[in-house]
């Protein structure tokens, strides 16, 4: 089948399950199958039948996407939402799919999938903790890679990073100028590096 | 007794199955070494030994250099300050060229983005320091004319190493011990 | 059972292990909640290698991005450079050399080996046996040199280019290759004698923390622990990219030698495996090898249409995927690492239930997993 023919069929099978039909998106496969488009195309469905649609894509035997690559998360300030993509393959079939929903930017809220594919479970405590999408019934809703008191969602495209975290500063201090340099580094009577007499101050490796 | 003589059995699969394995280890008391014992006991130093391709700390060879500031822009990650000024009666001039090694990861991006070959991955890696500060190397000492793109005839190549060598002294320039005489040449 | 003996286990015993710790493989942390030596859970805490890849990506062009793809994990980074640079490529619609996509097959299967000379090293030090590691951080000190000849650097490669690679090779590389390989094929023979069929190792390994292979596809296992499961899938072979149709090789499958499918040892046989296939590839790939270029010619400044790909390849731990989206502009809009470690890391709370603590140490070498590119 061709890219487009099994877009064509997932589309007609998860309209099947959910009454409605989901929109095509992205560089849409060309119909001939000539040649290859540019990019992905996607399926997106309403963010309210959204563990709906990733349960029918796993359970419909026509579809039976049984592996979630990745679940990633897209911010679009300018449109105001945030996308949620999901990645899917189907071992049986040996087909990909690129599932999509959309959110409001404000205040992102999506129903968890975590009980439809575990992996997604880390996948949701990652788009949780870089770009502040609640899940809805996520068994463990904790930040994954930051730490939980963190400022802010890092992957959204506005957010600003603090000048420190916790007394730390988040930025190594501003490069020494070469002048300063000489006064401050190696040949300064810091005891570092080389020594006029040949010895070795800094008593390092070399013995 | 079953249970009995599968244990007893696989004890004796262990014994035999690390017999195994002990001759392969033995076997290695026959074979040369392959272990070197850097770096006091070299036969030839390690940078003798890196390919041409080696991509170690950067330097500068402002004789060559245009100030173009190709480097700077390709550089991902800022470790280049280079510092063109525009002199009333000299002309444009090369204030400042500083390459912070500490940061730079050796991708080398900016000697493929150099026109004439000014800025270069020598071979030297051994830049051990207690203070990441003296990992910022500057190149230029005084305000210079940048070189031209053409030189005619072009200024003779210096040995690859020698430019950040006089400008960052490292490990190399302590006395170096004596390689020891007998034995210890490994083949690399 | 004695009302002292009853209230034993009642209650948990909570133990840090790590992120220091020499069974964890970089810098990553388990909570074990443990009544005596038997697991209740073990909870993996991750992030303390996080370097915001994934948000820097959105503040570099797309050709020098490529250095920092080295970055996302040590042991694998000419795949990460392949799939960024394919993804790129993908966006751009731009055709590689034939030359350059079996030297890219070249470096990546030397790449493998060298990753997978690391994980059975470290599975077999984590068991207790610290000679295999040096033998095999032998075997991977050679393909590091030959890399180095290659690309110039030991473990970043920064190869494998947009559009191309980097460097050509001359036929005095492909003469130390070859040479390589046929030392090789002995070693690993020898490593069976050393280590693999060692009955202790075989005891540590065999039957222990088995995966089922619905598990290994729900919790999105993928490469060698999930093909150790019982899945018959390699995306080289299954999903052919690259030049890999043009080459022959076998995908191996646990078959659950030494206890049942899917056991710690079949996640080492599958890898002593695939390192022989990464030798019949490398040599059917040198003997081609065409004539030609190495890069396609790449605009100056690199701008894709609007867009987004999703771009898979087989790496060493199995599939790593980009999801990179362009807006259009210099620079990526989005980049999301679909890694493996990521996924064989959150199936290890799954499977900790009821483990030994020594068998934990088994499970999580032998699922080979590696922090950075967890966090990325």
């Amino acid at each position: 089948m061709s890219p487009a023919e099994e877009l064509a069929t997932c589309q007609a099978a998860l309209a099947g399950a959910l009454g409605e039909a989901p929109t095509v998106g992205g560089a849409a496969p060309d119909p001939a199958g000539a040649a290859a488009p540019a990019g992905d195309a996607w399926l997106e469905v309403p963010a309210a039948r959204w563990r709906e649609a990733c349960r029918a894509a796993r359970d419909l035997p026509e579809l039976g996407f049984d592996f979630l690559r990745s679940l990633a998360g897209v911010d679009r300030p300018e449109a105001g939402r945030i996308d949620v993509v999901a990645h899917l393959f189907s071992y049986r079939h040996r087909r990909a799919l690129v599932l999509r929903t959309s959110l409001e930017r404000a205040a992102p809220e999506l129903d968890s999938v975590a009980q439809v594919w575990p992996a997604a479970d880390w996948h949701e405590r990652e788009l949780w903790d870089l770009l502040g999408v609640r899940l809805r019934g996520h068994p463990d809703l904790r930040r994954l890679l930051l730490p939980e008191d963190w400022p802010g969602h890092p992957l959204r495209k506005d957010w600003q990073e603090p000048a420190e975290y916790r007394g730390i500063p988040t930025r190594r201090e501003a490069r020494a100028t070469a002048g300063e340099l000489a006064k401050q580094t190696y040949l300064a009577p810091r005891g570092l590096g080389r020594d006029p007499a040949g010895g070795q101050p800094d008593g390092g490796g070399g013995a | 007794m079953g249970a009995l003589a599968s244990y007893l059995r696989a004890i004796g699969r262990t014994v035999l199955s690390v017999g195994d394995g002990l001759a392969v280890t033995f076997s290695y008391l026959l074979r040369a070494p392959v272990t070197l014992q850097y770096p006091d006991r070299m036969r030839v130093p390690v940078i003798e030994l890196l390919p041409e391709r080696s991509r170690g700390m950067l330097e500068v060879d402002l004789d060559l250099c245009t100030g173009c500031a190709a480097c700077d822009r390709a550089c991902p990650i800022d470790c280049i300050a280079l510092e063109v000024v525009k002199h009333a009666e000299r002309g444009r001039l090369i204030q400042r060229f500083d390459i912070d090694l500490g940061k730079c990861m050796f991708c080398g991006l900016c000697t493929e983005a150099c026109p004439t070959g000014a800025i270069r991955h020598s071979h030297e890696f051994e830049g051990g320091t207690g203070d990441v500060r003296a990992l910022v190397v500057p190149f230029v000492d005084a305000p210079r004319q940048p070189a031209k793109a053409k030189q005619e005839p072009p200024p003779a190549p210096k040995p690859l190493g020698s430019i950040l060598r006089a400008r960052m002294p490292g490990p190399w320039d302590r006395p170096r011990p004596p390689a020891r005489p007998e034995g210890g040449e490994h083949a690399g | 059972m004695s009302p002292e003996l009853q209230q034993v286990g009642r209650e948990e015993f909570v133990l840090n292990m790590g992120p220091h710790h020499p069974a964890t493989h970089g810098v990553l942390r388990f909570v074990l909640h443990t009544d005596g030596e038997i697991m209740r859970r073990a909870v993996p805490e991750v992030g303390y290698l996080h370097r915001g890849l994934e948000k820097l990506a959105e503040a570099h062009t797309y050709a020098a991005y490529v250095p920092f793809t080295d970055r996302i994990n040590y042991l694998e980074s000419m795949f990460c450079n392949q799939v960024w640079s394919m993804a790129v490529e993908r966006l751009l619609g731009l055709q590689v050399p034939r030359r350059a996509e079996y030297l890219r097959v070249i470096a990546c299967e030397l790449n493998r080996i060298a990753n997978h000379c690391i994980a059975l090293g470290s599975i077999a030090m984590d068991v207790g046996a610290y000679t295999p590691f040096v033998y095999l951080l032998r075997e991977r000190e050679a393909i590091n040199d030959l890399l180095e000849a290659l690309c110039g650097n030991r473990l970043t490669y920064h190869y494998v280019r947009i559009g191309g690679v980097a460097h050509d090779v001359d036929e005095g590389w492909q003469g130390k290759v070859r040479a390589y390989l046929d030392h090789l094929e002995p070693i690993l023979d020898e490593l069976h004698s050393l280590v693999g069929g060692n009955e202790i190792l075989v005891r540590r390994l065999g039957g222990v923390a088995v995966i089922c292979a619905s598990d290994a596809v729900g919790w999105g296992l993928v490469g060698p622990n999930l093909r150790a499961s019982g899945v018959d899938w390699d995306l080289r072979r299954d999903r052919p990219y690259s030049v890999y149709p043009e080459l022959s090789f076998e995908v191996p499958v646990g078959r659950g030698e030494q206890g049942q499918v899917g056991d710690c040892y079949d996640r080492w046989t599958v890898r002593v495996a695939e390192m022989r296939q990464s030798v019949r590839l490398l040599r059917q790939a040198l003997e081609r090898l065409p004539a030609g270029d190495i890069l396609a010619k790449v605009p100056r400044s690199i701008k894709p249409p609007a867009g987004e790909v999703y771009q898979p390849v087989e790496g060493a731990r199995g599939e790593l995927g980009l999801y990179l989206v362009s807006d259009g502009s210099p620079k990526p809009s989005r980049a999301k690492w679909r890694s493996s470690s990521f996924a064989a890391l959150s199936i290890v709370e799954h499977l900790s239930r009821g483990l030994m603590i020594a068998d934990l140490v088994a499970l999580i070498a032998s699922l080979d997993p590696i922090a950075p590119e967890v966090d990325r």
